[in-house]
This record gives C-alpha cells, sequence and structure tokens, in this order.
C-alpha cells in the first residue's frame, strides 16, 4: 500500500462531527481547488452559483468520505466534478471555452511539487506521461471541461471514434494506476 | 478509425458517464449492468467511482495552476456555511427533543373543514385542475434542470415549535396563501392523501398539512418542498425543505424556504434519497399546489 503523501489532517470526518472551526478550515484549504474545478468546468456567469454548491454537497457527504480509499482533495475533486458536470447536463450550458495551448500548459503542471503532494495527482500523471501530445488534448478536453465526444471531434478534427479512444485509455490508464497502488491514509500526519 | 471497442463495455460506459454523460438508453444499460434501480444514486457504486476518481485524479494534477477565488464570493461561501450549520444544530436539536416522545412531526387534529372546502369544487373542475396541474407538472418537470441557489439539502425534520404558534401566526396573516394539495399517481401517495400548504410571503414563513401520504423511513427516503416563485426562474425553484413523515395521524410540516419567496405560484412535494437533493430528478413528483 502507497502511504499518501499528503500530510495535511483530513477535515470532513470532523465536520461530519459538527465541528464548525473545521467547516471554516475547509474552506481555507480547498477554496482555490474548487474554484478552479469550477473556472474550468463553468462559465463564468455561473461559477459563484456552482461554488456554493459544491461546498453544500462536500459538507452534506462528509461522512461519506473514507480516508482509507482516497485523499481528501481527491474527494473534494471527485464531488466538485460530478456537481459541475451535472450541472453541465441539467442546464445544457457549453463549457468555457479556452484555447487547446491554454490546456496543454494545464496538463503541464502534474510535476510541480505541490500537486506532487497529493498521491492521486502523482499516480495520474505519472499515467499521463505515457500518452501522446494528441491523447493529452483529448483527455484534457474530455476531463478537464466536460466537453462530449462530438464536441472534442468537431474541434480537433479528429473522427468520433478516435475521440472515445483517446479518452477511454487515458482514463483507464489512470484507473488502473490508481488502483494497482491503493490510496491509504497511513502516514498521515496532523 | 479507432472504435474503442477493446474497451469492456461496462468500462466504456462507465468512463463515458464519467465524462459526458449518457443518453438515457445507455444509462438504463449501465444501471442494468450494475443492478442499479433508476433512482439510485450511481455515485455510490463503487465501479463508478474508480473512474471518478481517476478523473479527479487528473484534475489534481493541473491543481498547482489555481486561480484565487474572489473574496466575494469566500464570504459568502463562509455565511452560506454558519447558515448550513445552524440548521443542522437546530435540526439535531428538534430530533432529540422529539426523541422522548417518539414523534418525528407535530401531529394535529384533522383539518376537515379546510380539506373539504379544497374539494368542494365540482367534478369537473377538479378534473380540469388535475389535468392543468398534470401539464403543470409535466412543464415544471421539462423546465426543471437545475435548482434553485446553494440549495441547501439539509435534512430538517419540523421544528419544536408549537404548532398552535405558528399556524395562528401563519393563519392570521393578512396576506396568507391556502391552497389544497392535487395528489399525483405517484405510489407515495394514496387516493385519499389530502391535506394543503399554507404561506404568508409577508412572514416569509408557512406550513404544510399531510394525511394519507405514505410514512418514510428517512434511512431509505425524505420528501422534499420546492417553491416556485413568480420571481424567479420557472427552471430554478427553491428548496423548501427536506422532511419526514410518520405513519397514520395527520402532520404539519413547516415550510424553510431558503430564499425570499415574493409570490410562490406552485408548490410542489417530491421524494428524494436521505438528506434531500440539490438537483432533483424530478422522477417523482407526490404532491402540487398551485398559487396565484
Amino acid at each position: 500500500m502507497v502511504a499518501k503523501k499528503e500530510q495535511k489532517e483530513p477535515l470532513l470526518p470532523r465536520i461530519a462531527q459538527g465541528e464548525t472551526e473545521a467547516v471554516q478550515a475547509f474552506i481555507e484549504r480547498y477554496k482555490g481547488l474548487i474554484w478552479w474545478l469550477v473556472r474550468q468546468m463553468s462559465a463564468e456567469r455561473d461559477a459563484e452559483d456552482a461554488a456554493q454548491e459544491i461546498f453544500v454537497d462536500l459538507w452534506s457527504n462528509a461522512a461519506r468520505y473514507d480516508p482509507t480509499r482516497s485523499s481528501e482533495a481527491a474527494f473534494v475533486a471527485m464531488v466538485g466534478r460530478r456537481r459541475l458536470i451535472d450541472r453541465q447536463r441539467k442546464s445544457g450550458r457549453r463549457p468555457m471555452e479556452t484555447s487547446l495551448d491554454a490546456m496543454e500548459v494545464e496538463f503541464a503542471g502534474f510535476g510541480s511539487s505541490s500537486v506532487e503532494a497529493i498521491a492521486e495527482a502523482s499516480l495520474a500523471g505519472d499515467a499521463i506521461r505515457q500518452l501522446d501530445v494528441k491523447e493529452r488534448r483529448v483527455l484534457a478536453m474530455s476531463v478537464y471541461q466536460g466537453f462530449s465526444h462530438s464536441e472534442i471531434a468537431y474541434r480537433t478534427h479528429l473522427p468520433l471514434g478516435t475521440v472515445k479512444t483517446y479518452v477511454r485509455r487515458g482514463l483507464g490508464r489512470v484507473r488502473e494506476a490508481l488502483a494497482s497502488k491503493p490510496i491509504s491514509s497511513e502516514g498521515d500526519s496532523p | 478509425m479507432g472504435s474503442g471497442n477493446s474497451v469492456p463495455r461496462l468500462d466504456a460506459l462507465l468512463m463515458d458517464w464519467v465524462t459526458q454523460g449518457l443518453a438515457p438508453p445507455e444509462e438504463a444499460e449501465l444501471r442494468e449492468i450494475l443492478g442499479a434501480s433508476p433512482e439510485e444514486d450511481l455515485s455510490t457504486f463503487e465501479a463508478v467511482q474508480h473512474f471518478e476518481l481517476a478523473a479527479a485524479g487528473l484534475h489534481l494534477t493541473s491543481s498547482a495552476v489555481q486561480v484565487p477565488m474572489p473574496t466575494a464570493i469566500e464570504e459568502k461561501i463562509r455565511e452560506q456555511a454558519r447558515e448550513h450549520f445552524t440548521a443542522s444544530r437546530q435540526d439535531t436539536v428538534s430530533r432529540e427533543e422529539d426523541r422522548p416522545s417518539g414523534a418525528s412531526v407535530l401531529t394535529l387534529p384533522p383539518a376537515k373543514e379546510s380539506v373539504e372546502e379544497a374539494r368542494s369544487g365540482s367534478f369537473g373542475r377538479t378534473l380540469g385542475w388535475l389535468a392543468a396541474a398534470a401539464c403543470l407538472a409535466l412543464a415544471v418537470v421539462g423546465w426543471w434542470p437545475r435548482l434553485q441557489g446553494p440549495g441547501d439539502p439539509v435534512a430538517l425534520n419540523p421544528t419544536p415549535t408549537p404548532a398552535p404558534s405558528l399556524e395562528e401566526r401563519v393563519a392570521g396573516a393578512s396576506d396568507t396563501l391556502r391552497l389544497p394539495w392535487t395528489v399525483t399517481e405517484d405510489p407515495a401517495a394514496s387516493a385519499s392523501a389530502s391535506g394543503e400548504v399554507l404561506w404568508s410571503t409577508e412572514m416569509q414563513a408557512g406550513f404544510m398539512r399531510f394525511a394519507g401520504l405514505e410514512a418514510n423511513d428517512p434511512e431509505v427516503f425524505q420528501y422534499q418542498l420546492w417553491i416556485f416563485d413568480e420571481e424567479q426562474d420557472e427552471r430554478f425553484p427553491v428548496d423548501g425543505g427536506v422532511f419526514d413523515l410518520p405513519p397514520g395521524g395527520e402532520a404539519l410540516i413547516p415550510i424553510q424556504a431558503k430564499l425570499n419567496i415574493t409570490g410562490p405560484t406552485l408548490f410542489a412535494v417530491t421524494v428524494e434519497k436521505p438528506g434531500g437533493v440539490v438537483v432533483s430528478s424530478r422522477e417523482r413528483i407526490v404532491v402540487l399546489a398551485q398559487g396565484g
């Protein structure tokens, strides 16, 4: 089992117990990550509502967080993504427009030391290093921004089947990487 | 052209679900493979979580490039947190105080007058209303892509506020709206189900009276009220609170509107998962009451 590199004490279990102080600390710790998610996957006019909904989701589901299964940051990102994709599906709104160059910059961020501190980011980073540039670009459009496969095919001029293959291959590799080295909360320090 | 056919069908469906969502037939196929009912939250399935976690991991690879959250929004979220957890604590107190009596809601004598009054219209008119309500329900479902604002999904049992006080204050307000429920064909509502909703915009308070609706196990499902307001886009009904109904008798449930209501046009009660939802599946609307 690979010890999680994140050194901060999880706050969600304390929030589940109703500790008010933990709630404010949670906002402080994850506001940047959540805002980053929101700005990647929402139109600007929806960002405030989306961020608020994500925090409510996290507080309401705090008891569901299992430190033996993922880092808290990954849980936050997972719940946040779920909410944002749900909003996109329900509203029929298209995700924010971002240039492909900008997305390449985003994926290039996986090597930084702050990101490496989160086990899932490190493993996912290793997995996507195995993909070629085109595959990473398609995966970024799909995962980061929630573009449908058809939209990606239209924007990249790639065949739809190729887009599906790239997305599934990339995501599959990341899933395998995470599954092969389960995250553990062992080693966490307050 | 690559097809991705080498990926097992379940994995392909899961990856599509996680990245772009599925069309109804594909979602039905995924649910069948997973053994999930149409109402079950797919995110509770481990297979789904694996792919969601993979996608989250990818997001984390880029999270070093963070954009600071605007201070004004952060402040709103902190305020929202205070309200959220205050409501949760009140709910806990309410549950604790309710426990000795074994009652999860306030019970009232039957309000025969109001219910009978509500049913006193001609059968034809009732049918017409039902038809209108059915159409309205369909419209509501169609125009319901998301729920209003923060959509606080705190489970709210009725507060221990003495019933006469709430009833008297709301019923005595100059602008009180008193509307009978129209029952749908949802399994939670029997043919004899009845009740009404009272709302005072001036007081920003109200309550719902129910009789004949199915008692719920809070571990299995809960009821949730949605309020459609004339000043709000129909797509964005206001969360009116999550509540439970006990077996037998009548129940009086205070309304917990999460936003200011200026002119309610429709009240709708849905069946939701425990704790309520921020975005309703709109699959189970139990009762409706049409406002002005």
